[in-house]
């Protein structure tokens, strides 16, 4: 038993972790840049169980989340301590899927402020109302999280896209307790917005109104079910660049998605669009908010938000 | 709980722990662990079902004692089919209810009848199969007087709930498993070495082959409709391949985790895709089913004796049974049957065990001849799977005739075909390393023996690497819907 538990320690754990160390080390002597990763499922497991019916609920894709500073819109609601704002909007997604978790669940947030673009039509999402939401599942994505945004040997991308000659653009995200989000990048802003207008660029060739419609209705269906809870659902499309809102608005029915949302609905999509994709004071790519410009529309949102509950 | 996951990564070093530096002065207290153990690992998925076991051990035990103090053969029968009629009801209850009850419902309205009933929503305890006939074994071998009833609880209980083979076998005999309870078992540095090695090897086949062979063929067999002959055929491939990785991989994890107890349980699979026919194949796959139904429902038949007609309906009866306890479905039933008429003609012609030995023993490779046995054998093997597979009889014709069309010479694709080398290169040498031992109880039980320490390790730690960063998404074993 002596020489089998010796075998076991070196071979399970004192050569891996002198080859894990190894490994990290060189990379870090090499300078390799470490890609910055989104907190899909971890964010996920830490906000969805704190909704609850004093919850104003921000959901939608990386523009939402990256543009709401729960924060920054509380104090505007004059630091309202009886409602939480939760910011779970996330990349690549339209939150259809954590509407339904919502939904089955018969959870009821006091206002839900879902993002729209017509783009939404073709997110696939991440299927957060397939998970289990306990602690230990929480624990788990957290560890999982660490490791991506911390290690070599668990996230391998870095390596690979170094070796490709590839450099990631996002260098931190940094997370607060109600899913608001400050990212800081590397700076490369010009190759950046390329990036995106080449990806709007595609989505405007390819759009599909079928997509969209199906999403309208599933909208629909949804906004009259947490109505029957005294949620109200409100629509936000965020502001873009203007090269952007050109190629995205094509398919874009404005008085449609108003009835959609029965008027309830903050359009702010023009909002910038007198600036071009290279403006990086308040885009990091032409759609994404940076920091400074995030705080002050989530200022100017919440204020009007705020007028808006007064009223109705 | 999942072998292939961390909440087993983590459990395994506690029992053991627990196991051998604690508990070990005392066997009672050992075998107690083992059930201990045994049920969390089982309630893990839902602790429900663990009556259920504890009912079935309270029940075989009982007419187990019965049957020792009874020497009326009536009572004696009349005790068995207690036994029988508890551990089949509940299989027949969980598993097939609504299978026969759709079929009634479906007679019925074929002559013009209509019944009005309700399936039920039930939920299949994980493994059901697999310990229920465990237990089985146990009360038949004690009827035929071929094994002692135990009057030891404890040890009974950890035999019917032995975790490393309850959810998915090996299929124990009482025979073989129970005595092993009694004997005080001492470490062996040795066995435990070698039940590691087994268990790394039965990791790859299920992370690396099976899982990733699964995400094709479930793409390919889920979207068939939209394939051709080619990439069904490829899709094929891939299920043949990810059942026995996952199957024999499962078998592989929990016999090397026994041997970490201790414990030796029977071989399960002994490289089936080698085999020359029908015959060979089925003495290699799933090993402790087929013997089971051999000596429990074959040889009580008559086996192969009596007439021409007799061996007949004796083969089919075994094949199609076999197939039925896979699950309730007709695919399956037709699997068997498929089987049983690729085995008749070499029992007929008295040719079902000139295969026993390994094909090629001693040699690098086999001769032409037996590569082509071993090809039709195998292509034999692979038609029958489409119907394993399939989501129904319909279905797999669907699939069949698109495969024997002209399609077949089309150039397969699907979605990420182009990211499926890896796969081959995986499987290229899975296949290699699987020929080299087929002479052994598992592929990887001696490869590298006579190779320098740190080769050998480089080797082993190639495989844990290739787990980590190559394996599949995660997906439950096959047959542990079964």
């Amino acid at each position: 038993m002596k020489k089998f538990s010796y075998k076991i320690l070196v071979f399970i754990i004192v050569i891996p972790i002198l080859a894990i160390i190894l490994f990290e080390g060189t990379c870090r002597l090499l300078d390799i840049p470490k890609i910055s990763h989104n907190n899909i499922k971890s964010k996920s497991h830490d906000l969805i169980p704190k909704i609850d019916s004093n919850t104003i609920l921000f959901l939608g894709d990386s523009r939402i989340e990256y543009g709401i500073k729960p924060e920054t819109i509380n104090k505007a609601l004059t630091n309202n301590d009886e409602i939480n704002i939760i910011n779970l909007a996330l990349p690549g997604s339209n939150g259809l899927d954590i509407m339904n978790y919502l939904k089955i669940n018969s959870i009821y947030p006091k206002i839900i402020i879902l993002g729209y673009s017509p783009n939404y039509g073709r997110y696939s999402n991440h299927s957060l109302d397939k998970v289990t939401y306990s602690n230990k599942n929480r624990i788990e994505e957290k560890i999982k999280y660490f490791l991506s945004q911390n290690s070599f040997v668990y996230d391998t991308n870095s390596i690979e896209e170094y070796i490709n000659g590839k450099y990631p653009y996002f260098k931190e995200h940094k997370y607060d307790n109600w899913g608001g989000v400050r990212v800081t990048n590397n700076g490369d802003y010009q190759k950046r917005q390329l990036v995106q207008h080449n990806l709007y660029t595609e989505w405007s060739n390819s759009f599909n109104n079928e997509d969209l419609n199906n999403y309208y209705a599933v909208i629909s269906e949804y906004r009259k079910w947490f109505e029957k809870g005294n949620c109200k659902i409100f629509g936000l499309y965020m502001p873009v660049s203007k090269k952007l809102y050109e190629l995205e608005k094509k398919g874009y029915d404005k008085q449609y998605v108003h009835n959609i949302f029965h008027n309830n609905y903050f359009d702010h999509s023009a909002m910038y669009n007198n600036l071009s994709n290279n403006d990086s004071l308040y885009f990091y790519d032409g759609s994404h908010l940076t920091p400074k410009t995030s705080i002050s529309f989530s200022e100017d949102f919440g204020k009007e938000l705020r007028a808006r509950m007064n009223n109705k | 709980m999942l072998f292939n996951s961390i909440d087993f990564a983590i459990f395994l070093p506690i029992i053991f722990i627990l196991y051998w530096f604690v508990t070990n002065k005392n066997l009672t207290l050992q075998n107690f662990l083992i059930v201990v153990a045994s049920y969390i690992f089982y309630g893990w998925w839902d602790y429900r079902f663990l009556s259920l076991i504890l009912f079935s051990t309270l029940i075989d035990y009982s007419v187990g004692i019965r049957l020792a103090n009874e020497e009326n053969l009536t009572k004696r029968k009349l005790l068995l089919w207690v036994s029988i009629l508890v551990n089949l009801g509940f299989l027949g209850f969980f598993k097939y209810y609504n299978f026969f009850l759709d079929n009634f419902i479906t007679a019925f309205s074929f002559f013009g009848n209509t019944i009005k009933a309700n399936s039920l929503n039930i939920i299949l305890p994980v493994g059901i199969s697999f310990y229920t006939f465990q237990t089985l074994s146990y009360t038949i071998d004690v009827y035929k007087k071929k094994l002692e009833p135990t009057k030891n609880f404890i040890a009974f209980a950890a035999f019917v709930s032995f975790f490393p083979q309850l959810v998915a076998g090996p299929i124990e005999r009482a025979t073989n498993l129970l005595p092993q309870f009694y004997k005080k078992r001492t470490f062996d540095y040795n066995k435990a070495v070698d039940g590691l090695r087994q268990i790394l090897w039965g990791l790859f086949k299920k992370v690396v082959i099976a899982d990733n062979c699964a995400e094709y063929a479930n793409l390919i067999f889920n979207n068939s409709d939209d394939y051709s002959g080619s990439t069904l055929v490829l899709g094929t491939l891939f299920f043949t391949f990810q059942i026995y990785g996952d199957f024999s991989g499962y078998s592989d994890i929990a016999i090397g985790t026994s041997r970490l107890f201790g414990f030796n349980l029977m071989k399960n699979f002994s490289f089936p895709y080698f085999s020359r026919d029908i015959a060979e194949f089925w003495r290699r796959w799933h090993i402790s089913l087929s013997t089971w139904f051999r000596d429990y429902l074959y040889i009580p038949l008559g086996g192969s004796h009596g007439g021409t007609w007799r061996k007949v309906l004796n083969t089919f009866i075994i094949f199609i049974v076999s197939g039925f306890w896979h699950g309730a479905n007709w695919t399956f039933i037709v699997w068997g049957a498929l089987n049983a008429v690729y085995f008749l003609p070499l029992l007929l012609l008295n040719r079902n065990r000139q295969n026993l030995d390994v094909v090629a023993q001693g040699k690098y490779l086999p001769s032409v001849k037996e590569f082509i046995k071993m090809l039709v054998t195998f292509s034999l093997t692979v038609l029958a799977w489409i119907f394993f597979r399939a989501d129904s009889i319909g279905h797999a014709f669907n699939i069949l005739s698109e495969i024997f069309s002209v399609s077949l010479f089309k150039i397969p694709y699907y979605p990420g075909i182009g990211n499926v080398i890896p796969l081959f290169l995986f499987l290229i040498l899975f296949l290699t390393v699987e020929w080299l031992g087929r002479q052994e109880e598992y592929a990887i039980e001696k490869l590298g023996m006579d190779w320098r320490k740190s080769v050998r390790y480089a080797f082993y730690y190639g495989i844990i690497l290739a787990i980590m960063y190559f394996g599949g998404k995660e997906q439950q074993f096959i047959y542990f819907q079964f």
